[in-house]
């Protein structure tokens, strides 16, 4: 396992990068839903018409750095975390990582043909499968940081 | 050769790949963070806690990369509308059923 000082390091880092992709996937996931560009005349049409699709090799590069770095400081997960949960009888937290382990896995199989369909196919094919990849890859980054973040803040708890 | 239906291909197949090593347990390396060590035997409790995580992930990416290998040479006719659905489909309803898979968690 790696030490406590670059452990947390790490876990500070994990954090950070995840909130950086929360913005990034949002405002995506967001944006791409839109029906037709529209006149950005206040916050809300300003933040709906931003140019999606150059956050896609932004968004790509912070997902693998999130996700091997959050690999990187699992077995401390496991050692110390999931330990303490397990005495404690919590277990719904366990399913929580469980879901976010797995989740992270299908979004960074998902992250090539994403790529593909932001830079490579022309804006008027594939239309949905870029709204749905966008978006399934948008609610598992929400789902990793929040549970993270539980995680972060029961074992801060205990 | 076709690159964006490989693309889609491997996204579909390393998700099923992942999630039936899980379920299974088909491991072939765990890492032991107590040891510090990976092995490909299934150690004694004294080893502390196995993790097969790793080794799902790595399952996954090889068995998806084998399989979008032969997909780049199914012809672009076969895959126009197949081809970006698999993309996001089955991931999504991967990660529903994992969702069920895990739902003991919460309730027992």
């Amino acid at each position: 396992m790696i030490a406590g000082t670059l452990v947390a390091t790490l876990l500070i880092l994990h954090g950070l990068a995840g909130v950086v992709l929360i913005g990034l996937t949002t405002h995506q996931a967001v944006a791409v839903w839109k029906p037709k560009p529209i006149a950005a005349k206040n916050f809300i049409q300003a933040y709906v018409n931003t140019r999606s699709a150059t956050y896609t090799n932004t968004v790509v590069i912070f997902y693998i750095a999130t996700f091997f770095g959050g690999g990187l400081i699992y077995p401390t997960y496991v050692m110390d975390v999931k330990s303490t949960l397990t005495d404690s009888g919590m277990n719904p937290p366990i399913g929580l990582f469980e879901l976010k382990e797995h989740l992270a896995v299908f979004g960074l199989a998902m992250l090539p043909s994403y790529w593909w369909l932001w830079k490579k196919a022309s804006p008027a094919d594939h239309v949905l499968a870029r709204q749905m990849n966008t978006t399934v890859i948008c609610a598992i980054v929400w789902l990793g940081f929040v549970v993270g973040y539980i995680l972060n803040n029961i074992k801060g708890l205990l | 050769m076709n690159i964006p239906f490989a693309l889609k291909v491997f996204a579909g197949v390393a998700s099923v790949v992942y999630i039936v090593s899980f379920l299974q347990g088909y491991t072939l390396i765990r890492w032991y963070p107590l040891l510090g060590e990976a092995s490909m035997e299934d150690l004694p409790n004294t080893a502390g806690p196995a993790m097969g995580w790793y080794s799902w992930i790595l399952q996954s990416f090889v068995i998806g990369v084998a399989v979008a290998a032969v997909a780049l040479f199914v012809p672009k006719n076969l895959t126009v509308r197949l081809g970006p659905t698999i993309s996001w489909l089955i991931p999504l309803l991967v990660s529903i059923y994992t969702v069920y898979a895990e739902w003991h968690w919460f309730v027992d």
